[in-house]
């Protein structure tokens, strides 16, 4: 799961590398292009900390969705309660919104964005 | 209140005090609250984009309702189960293998809607019951309270048993 992460995280993300070669291309193609970097774009889901959820049932739910460890599950229901919210998982947008699905489902708040860039 | 899983898998709550096999009861009601303030929390936005957000409406809510629904059906089927044991006279009911998650979920969003539905506040929840004056709000605290502790009692069942279907 997080190695998908770091490959959306290159910093030499294909967004800024596409551009750079399209520019001398012919217009058409510039735009086609440059919606396929916009979908190829990685999405952010992020869940919003609430004063009423069980701190140990966003952990659970974290790992159950996530199928990540206790102690990643836990470090991240941390940032959601300390800083208010955290981006739990980044990648493409079909996942992101299956994902939100089931967060919803869980009745965590939880919201997917654009990654910047 | 006393937890126990049986050889089938499934969950037995006995032991439980009428005030918290009503609260329990009463899950699917709380859910189903057509208060605009309680469905906006149990049905949030999922973009702060707007086109995203119409998008979410139009694709991904259909598919949260269906999920909903049967989560409904099956607290309901397992609520059905809710009498009075033979020997003891203590209230209970069954969880039936792998409707944890549904449960867990459940119980969740009845903590939200009761504390909407009784405007209560962070500070709330961290009221000791007795120095709650207002008998209402005292009753609702109590609720979210015991919504809370067979949550905890669940994640401890299905922590040990891998069991968060």
């Amino acid at each position: 799961m997080w190695g998908i992460d770091s490959r959306w995280q290159d910093p030499r993300g294909a967004g800024a590398s596409d551009s750079a070669t399209t520019t001398e291309t012919r217009p058409g193609r510039v735009a086609a292009e440059s919606a396929e970097t916009e979908l190829a774009r990685p999405w952010n889901v992020i869940v919003h900390d609430d004063p009423v959820t069980l701190m140990s049932y966003v952990t659970a739910v974290l790992m159950k969705v996530f199928g990540y460890e206790r102690t990643r599950a836990y470090t991240l229901m941390m940032e959601v309660h300390t800083r208010g919210s955290s981006i739990v998982w980044t990648g493409d947008r079909e996942r992101a919104e299956t994902y939100l699905v089931t967060l919803h489902g869980y009745h965590l708040l939880a919201t997917m964005d654009r990654v910047d860039g | 209140m006393k937890l126990r899983r049986d050889r089938q898998g499934d969950i037995w709550l006995e032991n439980l005090p009428p005030f918290c096999a009503d609260t329990y009861a009463r899950i699917p009601e709380w859910l189903a609250s057509e208060d605009p303030a309680v469905q906006a929390r149990l049905r949030p936005r999922a973009a702060r984009d707007g086109e995203v957000e119409a998008e979410w409406r139009r694709y991904g809510a259909p598919e949260l309702e269906r999920l909903f629904l049967t989560r409904e059906q099956i607290l309901r089927r397992d609520l059905s189960t809710l009498a009075r044991a033979r020997l003891g006279g203590g209230l209970r009911f069954r969880i039936a293998r792998g409707h944890e998650s549904a449960w867990l979920s459940a119980l969740n969003g009845a903590r939200h809607a009761l504390f909407i539905l009784h405007a209560l506040g962070p500070g709330d929840l961290a009221q000791e019951l007795d120095q709650v004056a207002d008998p209402e709000r005292q009753e609702a605290l109590a609720r979210i309270t015991v919504l809370g502790w067979l949550q905890e009692l669940l994640l401890a069942e299905t922590a040990a048993s891998s069991d968060m279907a």
